[in-house]
């Protein structure tokens, strides 16, 4: 059987319509779509399961910018990191035009990615394997500093958002030491608090807060001319848009294959990072970039997570951790021989990746967009009301546990109090997501060297980092200074 | 003075939480490290609030309506004791329709909306993707 039979074409198919679906609905991730899927894998041949997984986890992660334009509601962590924006451009030139970035951002990195996983697989593994906890623990407070400066407004209030998000992330057992913290008691809160539900409450259920609150009723209708045109909105307009802006693209994907190929990085902070540079660099960028950014390096990261599973038998992320699963189901072995005695399994794979970002993600993504501009038609008193219930029904599927539910209405009501403060809500998830690989490594690493802490600034790498990292704070307040100082 | 509050109160907590043999720092020196920053960063907060109140002439009131969200977190967080009463279905349904009374939908619309909603969602988790909302 190939990839290229009537049954291929069909996975392909079907994962990416499958995907599209759970990426779009909050509460549903890439992670939960494919792990529904292991069992359906298990009875299909590798040269189908593999191609559909890669279609799910490609596509379900664009379509988490679905809830974004929408609802102000990410799918994914990832595209936590350009929410604000990617909603933004949805209200202001309707959600084709926002999702049009986003998907054929998305359709380039994943291209890169692809490219850099065929051409230099087994090289870059290696350098992905020469990293101990010490880098690990720059490459995290590299995300933050760049975090902190990245946002528009106040450092300070950045900052706050960003410890708050640290503190959200202690909760449950400690990842080194097995202690459990701030449990109340809860077994619930022993396995911490989840990023889904949280992120559904923080964007999500905040936003209906924040709504009543202002007593707001204005349409959010989209402009019906803007309908008309839905084939240049969502293709023409953003492929001239990326071909403006095609270093942006190119810089933002190289950094998310960069991020994606290190083990339990992945899509989230390869987008992190690279929406965090791009902001802070370009203070006055416009938002279109930012989004531009944010959805290649994540569709990079995806196809770079999987460098070191195929030619390491290291998980790049949990779903390549679910592939090396489905690997050891089918016998077969990850790893420098995977390459020489199952040749066509691997370029299966790498035509799937190709077909999945170029073919796939824009097809879906514009089925997906449609239904998007349609649902922003309806009034907007109804449709919050529907995003009410999409919340709690979102927090609650993801484990069919009632008390998701409570922790996403509280952090529905904390965010909602951050919001009339002025404090920004995308570090808190920074913080969520880079805490416990900060905590886990920083405490690997001093217990390893007892706790000399002179051994963090003596590998090269971690060295350069930490330069990296001190000159992100430095370029942070120079262009702080420079724009207070600039006349008004 | 919440923020400093709860950075005092982080150190306070940690203190019952074991240390690593030798007397190194445990599972405490995270949160502790988050508390320390938390009360430099609300001191300098709190610095920066008064440089600006001089500044600035107070901004008069904008009139909140505090009553609508609060009854929609309560509507929202009724969830959990509604279903083993009613099920899972009616609960969203009921959650649905109190919603948007609360955010002003007349309720001829409120209701179709809800039961239109419930019976998309239904459709979707659990007929389409075989997610059980039970």
């Amino acid at each position: 059987m190939s990839l290229f039979s009537w049954e291929g074409v069909l996975a392909l198919i079907l994962g990416g319509l499958y995907g599209s679906l759970f990426g779009a609905i909050p509460g549903l991730t890439a992670t939960l779509a494919v792990a529904l899927f292991v069992p359906v894998a298990f009875f299909l041949d590798p040269v189908i399961a593999l191609p559909a997984i890669i279609a799910i986890s490609s596509v379900a992660i664009y379509a988490g910018d679905v809830g974004s334009a929408v609802a102000r509601i990410p799918g994914t962590p990832a595209s936590a990191a350009y929410v604000v924006e990617l909603h933004t451009i949805a209200r202001e030139h309707g959600p084709l035009y926002g999702l049009g970035i986003s998907a054929l951002g998305s359709a380039a990195g994943g291209a890169v990615g692809t490219g850099v996983l065929v051409l230099g697989a087994t090289s870059i593994a290696a350098v992905a394997a020469q990293f101990s906890s010490f880098e690990y623990f720059w490459v995290a407070i590299l995300g933050l500093t760049a975090g902190v400066f990245a946002s528009g407004g106040s450092a300070l209030k950045s900052f706050i958002s960003l410890l708050l998000g640290l503190l959200l992330a202690t909760v449950g057992i400690d990842p080194t030491l097995g202690y459990p913290r701030f449990h109340f008691g809860s077994p619930m809160l022993l396995g911490g608090l989840n990023y889904v539900v949280a992120m559904i409450g923080l964007f999500g259920f905040s936003e209906v807060l924040e709504h009543a609150f202002r007593r707001s009723s204005h349409s959010g209708t989209t402009p019906t001319a803007q309908l008309r045109r839905t084939l240049h909105q969502f293709f023409a307009a953003p492929l001239r848009l990326i071909r403006r802006s095609w270093t942006l693209v190119a810089r933002s994907s190289f950094l998310g294959v960069f991020i994606g190929f290190l083990p339990g990085a992945g899509a989230d902070v390869g987008a992190w990072v690279a929406t965090s540079a791009q902001k802070m660099v370009h203070r006055d960028n416009a938002p279109e970039d930012t989004v531009l950014a944010g959805s290649s390096s994540n569709n990079a990261a995806v196809a770079s997570a999987w460098i070191p599973a195929l030619s390491l038998g290291l998980p790049g992320d949990t779903v390549t951790a679910m592939v090396l699963a489905v690997f050891l189901m089918k016998g077969i072995t990850p790893g420098p021989l995977l390459f020489e005695n199952d040749l066509v399994l691997v370029w299966s794979l790498y035509l799937t990746f190709l077909v999945a970002n170029i073919v796939l993600l824009p097809v879906f993504g514009y089925l997906a967009a449609r239904l998007a501009a349609l649902t922003l038609r309806v009034r907007f008193n109804v449709l919050l009301s529907a995003i009410t219930v999409i919340c709690v029904v979102g927090a609650y599927a993801l484990r069919n546990n009632p008390a998701d539910v409570w922790v996403m209405a509280l952090m529905g009501v904390f965010a909602f109090v951050l919001r009339r403060g002025d404090f920004p809500l995308a570090q808190v998830v920074l913080g969520m997501v880079l805490g416990p690989i900060l905590e886990q490594h920083f405490m690997v690493s001093a217990i390893k060297s007892r706790w000399n802490l002179a051994s963090f600034f003596e590998r090269p790498v971690a060295l350069l980092l930490m330069a990296a990292s001190l000159l992100t704070i430095g370029i942070g307040l120079w262009l702080r200074i420079r724009s207070r100082n600039k006349p008004a | 003075m919440f923020l400093a509050g709860l950075g005092v109160g982080l150190w306070w907590i940690t203190g019952s939480f074991p240390n690593l043999p030798e007397g190194y720092p445990g599972p405490a020196l995270f949160p502790r490290m988050i508390g320390v920053a938390l009360v430099a960063a609300a001191v300098a907060l709190g610095s920066a609030g008064l440089r600006s109140k001089r500044r600035n002439a107070a901004t008069p009131g904008q009139g909140p309506a505090w009553g609508p969200p609060a009854l929609i977190v309560a509507v929202v967080c009724s969830f959990p004791v509604l279903t083993p009463h009613v099920g899972v279905i009616v609960a969203i349904c009921l959650i649905c329709l109190s919603g948007a009374l609360l955010l002003c939908v007349p309720w001829r619309v409120a209701l179709l909306v809800a039961i239109g909603v419930t019976a998309v969602l239904y459709g979707v988790f659990t007929v389409l993707l075989g997610i059980p909302l039970a």
